[in-house]
């Protein structure tokens, strides 16, 4: 293409121009301003600063493990599953969030869901990468992670497709591929956007968008594409999502363990992972509501909508952990009732009762009140939830393991600090990632919300038109 | 053999661009073009509807969920046939695994699949042209339309293009192009 011509001799309407690109005078959209969002901000660069001395402190913790061997972490006979296992299960379950709740809403064609889809697919693909790291760290040999992949090596010999561990490999494999590419997808609209947008400011930066922006121009073609694209992948990920966590209940269920051998462990894992998820997706809207200003998109509409799901979501977990307990309670198995024992009135009774009351009694006491789905409170709900959630995967696999059948094996389960840095490292990680991801792209999705803008600036000028008399 | 020139009309809003797009099309325009920040109404395609190909998406996915599932299948139930171990020909997994994993390729297929087809009729792989000159409003949610007018129209086109609306609502802007009609109809 030639270099724009000037206002030639041939342009005779007084509305032809020289300068185009001059900014134009209507009123610029949220859409917009969604957009100008993306770059470095302080306080994501001090956030970004603390959360990668936490990633440091996971690297250093995980390296001197490898170094060191297992023994360093606090696991032991007959405690063989710790904090690394409930780490997994805990991020598995909090990945949900993104895609599960996104694809729902967008099947469901729920509009509300503009301003928060995007937020939400980055969690579950961040928190997915971080629960699939928990399994190589438990390997304590993470070197040897390829001989579960399906590679014909010297051994002559297959993974061993009976177990649900090589299982929840195939499954988060899956799961991981369709959510970045299900984030991807309807990213590159507004990668394309930022590409025009700093085509001119910042050359290297728009490189890097031309290059992610793949060839998008915005045509029918590519957005017909893109809409079936989308359409069929919302709709292909619910079932995946719902897969993959009971494919990590069964890792449990499928044993003998007192505790474990459950048949609702799947559905109820899958509640508990939609639960913590959308916990987790309330409290980072909040705090980017809070941090970058954008209560225009994340509107209190938008949260009171999602505390609605979130309520529905407590009183789902309320029954399942009900159901769950009052079975194995009932049934009077002499190892089953050591577990509760452990449970309701032993070491771990705080962390039980404590679960109890994040996760049931404070979202019921508040999120039923609309005063209580405004951000704040919801958002201090949700970090309880979170919490609780973690505590609930704790109390899943420690009393199980360390009440056994045989009496000669009952022990304890103390974690040590590798442990412990490892934890905290790796919501240090999450944070890090997510932060990144603010300041690279746009956290709303700029062209959902704007799309949203004009269906309802069409819908509202049809009212009028009907209105109008003849 | 009338010089082409590249007009390049953008417009506030899908009213407008209806109307912009009706006299490009009624000038005769060629190579119309027409893009959005958001997903354009069907009426501004600048195909007419019976050139318009259907998506090929969604039965690529079916293709891409079938491959996947058969592969997951063949490797869940044939690679245990390889391990060294003596099973006098019986199966060493039971259907309900293979079933899971076949599952879980099966969606993995589905959704490499889509993509794929994405990317393919979307054009994505194609390198992105250099940004045109009002390429900037889009990120204000203008629509562009791009065409090839000949230059002897291009007053009266221009003209009326620019009477769909005032200086906020339409702006243009015109490009030359290397190509000669003659060269642009073949």
């Amino acid at each position: 293409m030639a270099e724009p011509g000037p206002a030639s001799a041939a342009s005779p309407a007084p509305s032809v121009t020289g300068a185009p690109t001059e900014p134009a005078s209507r009123p610029i959209s949220g859409s917009s301003s969604v957009l100008e969002l993306v770059g470095v901000r302080p306080r994501l660069l001090i956030g970004s600063a603390i959360s990668g001395l936490l990633v440091l402190m996971l690297f250093v913790a995980w390296g001197y493990q490898a170094r060191s061997g297992l023994g360093v972490a606090g696991i032991n006979r007959p405690v063989f599953w710790g904090f690394y296992i409930v780490n997994f299960v805990f991020w598995i379950g909090v990945s949900h969030a993104g895609t599960l709740i996104s694809a729902i809403l967008r099947v469901t064609g729920a509009e509300w869901r503009r301003p928060l889809t995007r937020c939400a697919e980055a969690i579950t693909v961040f928190a997915l990468m971080i629960g699939g790291l928990f399994p190589l760290i438990h390997m304590g040999r993470p070197w040897l992670f390829y001989r579960m992949l399906p590679i014909y090596d010297y051994r002559n010999l297959w993974p061993n497709f009976r177990s649900p561990l090589q299982w929840d490999l195939v499954a988060i494999f899956t799961y991981l591929t369709g959510s970045m590419l299900y984030l991807i997808l309807p990213l590159i609209p507004d990668i394309a956007l930022l590409r025009d947008r700093y085509a001119r400011t910042h050359p290297l930066l728009a490189r890097l968008y031309r290059i992610l922006a793949l060839g998008w121009r915005g045509t029918h073609h590519q957005w017909r594409a893109l809409d079936w694209g989308i359409r069929i992948l919302a709709v292909a990920i619910i079932p995946v999502a719902v897969s993959v966590h009971s494919i990590v209940s069964w890792d449990f269920a499928m044993t003998r363990v007192p505790g474990w051998k459950s048949t609702i462990f799947a559905p109820y894992f899958v509640v508990g992972a939609i639960y913590s998820g959308i916990a987790m997706l309330l409290l980072a809207m909040a705090l980017l509501r809070g941090g970058l200003r954008l209560g225009h998109v994340l509107t209190n509409a938008v949260f009171d909508k999602l505390g609605l799901l979130f309520v529905a979501m407590t009183l789902l977990w309320i029954y399942f952990t009900f159901s769950e307990h009052l079975t194995t309670w009932y049934g009077g198995d002499l190892a089953e009732a050591r577990v509760h024992h452990e449970l309701f009135h032993g070491p771990l009774a705080p962390a039980f009762w404590t679960m109890v009351l994040v996760n049931g009694v404070i979202p019921l006491a508040v999120l039923p009140f609309r005063w209580g789905r405004r951000p704040l409170p919801i958002a201090l709900v949700g970090l309880g939830v979170v919490v609780g959630m973690w505590l609930e995967r704790l109390l899943i696999v420690v009393p199980s393991l360390s009440v056994t059948r045989l009496a000669n094996t009952v022990g304890s389960y103390v974690p040590s600090g590798v442990e412990i840095a490892i934890t905290v490292g790796a919501i240090g990680l999450f944070a890090f990632l997510y932060f990144g991801f603010v300041q690279l792209f746009p956290i709303v999705s700029a062209w959902e919300v704007r799309e949203g803008e004009v269906e309802e600036e069409e819908h509202a000028r049809a009212v009028l038109h009907a209105e109008e008399p003849a | 053999m009338s010089e082409l020139r590249r007009l390049h009309v953008a417009c506030s809003d899908a009213r407008r661009a209806r109307r912009a797009l009706a006299v490009l099309r009624a000038a005769e325009a060629v190579d119309l073009e027409v893009r959005g920040s958001i997903p354009l109404p069907d009426d501004l395609d600048p195909d007419p509807p019976e050139k318009r190909s259907r998506s090929k998406v969604l039965p690529a996915a079916i293709c891409g969920a079938l491959a996947g599932g058969f592969g997951a299948w063949l490797l869940a139930s044939q690679t245990a046939l390889a391990y060294p171990l003596s099973t006098g020909g019986m199966p060493l997994i039971a259907t309900p695994p293979v079933a899971i994993v076949t599952y879980e390729g099966t969606a993995l297929g589905l959704v490499l699949a889509t993509v794929a087809a994405v990317v393919i009729e979307g054009r994505l792989w194609r390198r992105p042209q250099a940004a045109g000159p009002l390429d900037g409003l889009l990120a204000e949610g203008w629509i562009l339309a791009t065409a090839a007018v000949p230059a002897d129209a291009l007053e009266r086109v221009g003209r009326d293009v620019g009477a769909v609306g005032g200086r906020d609502e339409v702006r243009l802007a015109i490009v030359d192009p290397p190509q000669r009609a003659g060269e642009q109809a073949g």
